[in-house]
């Protein structure tokens, strides 16, 4: 019934009661809103709580969004603002460090324990997970301005003013964020360069 | 395009890297789905009554613009027309009491619908006797006197009860007719036209014998035509 119709539509509709239209909302945007927040924060059980809070918030503000706001600009603000203040709380409570646990359970490996050693993997299926893994560690290691800018530019393809609309800054400085943050991606993955040419 | 990618090409396996990273995109744990939907149901606003949706689209800054429009054009439009309006109402009056209060009829009978509304606007004490009249202007005047019966029109006598009602107001103006009368003696008396003079001197006698002897009889010039 709804699924051609726009995001904007589908909340204005939700605001007149009607729920089906928040539940297609919900499932065309959940995936993307929870991969983002997890490769910004990093953790599995942060980023379903996030996730959680952001689908809440959007509910609760319902009444007051307007249909000219594009919707996954509201959407992303809310869960940019959410990462951006659970990686601040964590940033007083400890510093993370490449020999600390990546979770909170005792059996789980260090980020030393993922980023692989220099010999090859033996099949491609390996390579991946190698790279992708190292991938992970380098977006981690980048900073909060830039890791955000990236991801929405990467992984969920907004355009640089929608991200700046996001983030709250000019779009040429979303452009120097993007453009430092590659670089800074460029120089970790160095040594894994001709992995990821291999790599499929 | 100014939404491209501002990197060089050195990037594109980094690129590929990050589509297929993209590709295997976790799915989100079912946990916490139902109590979303929940929240949504428990939020969503119940869809309001005809009314109220017909009150909110009022409200709305088009609506308010166009209720706006049109009532400055319609009081512009009244505004612009201010004598159709008097016209309108003061046909009205006049076409209710004219027509009966002035019947096509001769000066010496007053006509019986007039009198009926003579005798429903003058208390019973006050009722004039009938008088003529003498021109259909004055009928008219008096038709307008009387085609409102307000509490105005009762309180105030019409004109022609004056002369009886007030004689204090009534003496002044003889005074002065008989001093002009007397006068007027004199200056025709003054020019040699006695008989004018004689005219005027016996009409002061007439009405008031004692101010005759005291201003007319007394003056030289009139005392010398008179004898």
């Amino acid at each position: 019934m709804f699924n051609d119709t726009a995001d904007e539509d589908l909340m204005v509709t939700y605001q007149k009661g009607e729920v089906r239209a928040f539940e297609v909302l919900l499932s065309r945007h959940r995936k993307p809103v929870f991969n983002f927040i997890l490769r910004f924060v990093g953790d599995r059980e942060t980023a379903e709580d996030l996730l959680q809070e952001s689908f809440m918030r959007v509910i609760k503000g319902a009444e007051a969004y307007k249909r000219q706001a594009k919707f996954t600009t509201w959407l992303y603000t809310i869960a940019r603002n959410l990462c951006v203040d659970q990686t601040r709380r964590r940033k007083h409570r400890k510093h993370a460090s490449l020999d600390a646990p990546m979770d909170s359970s005792e059996e789980s490996g260090t980020l030393m324990d993922v980023i692989p050693g220099n010999e090859m993997a033996s099949d491609r299926k390996s390579v991946n997970k190698q790279l992708h893994e190292q991938m992970q560690i380098a977006i981690a290691a980048l900073s909060e301005d830039q890791r955000e800018v990236f991801l929405m530019r990467e992984f969920l393809d907004m355009p640089f003013k929608q991200i700046a609309d996001v983030v709250g800054v000019p779009e040429n400085t979303v452009k120097s964020r993007m453009r430092y943050a590659l670089e800074k991606l460029r120089l970790e993955l160095d040594e894994y360069k001709d992995l990821a040419k291999v790599a499929p | 395009m100014a939404d491209e990618h501002d990197d060089d090409p050195d990037s594109g396996s980094l690129r590929h890297v990050f589509s297929e990273m993209r590709a295997v995109d976790e799915d989100p744990p079912a946990r916490g789905l139902a109590e979303l939907m929940a929240a949504a149901r428990a939020h969503a606003p119940t869809p309001l009554p005809w009314w109220q949706r017909i009150a909110h689209a009022l409200r709305q800054p088009p609506a308010l613009a166009v209720a706006s429009i049109v009532i400055l054009i319609g009081g512009a439009l009244v505004i612009s027309r201010p004598d159709a309006t008097i016209e309108e109402v003061a046909p009205t009056t006049r076409s209710n009491v004219a027509p009966t209060a002035i019947p096509p009829r001769g000066p010496s009978t007053p006509p019986q619908d007039e009198r009926r509304a003579k005798a429903a606007v003058t208390p019973k004490d006050m009722t004039p006797p009938p008088r003529p009249r003498a021109t259909p202007s004055a009928a008219g005047e008096s038709a307008g006197h009387l085609q409102a019966p307000s509490s105005e029109n009762r309180v105030v006598p019409p004109s022609w009860l004056g002369a009886n009602s007030n004689p204090e107001q009534e003496s002044a103006p003889s005074q002065l007719g008989l001093q002009q009368l007397s006068e007027k003696a004199a200056l025709a008396a003054t020019r040699g036209d006695c008989e004018a003079a004689k005219a005027l001197a016996t009409r002061v006698a007439a009405q008031d014998p004692a101010y005759y002897r005291d201003h007319v009889a007394s003056d030289a010039a009139v005392a010398k035509c008179l004898n």
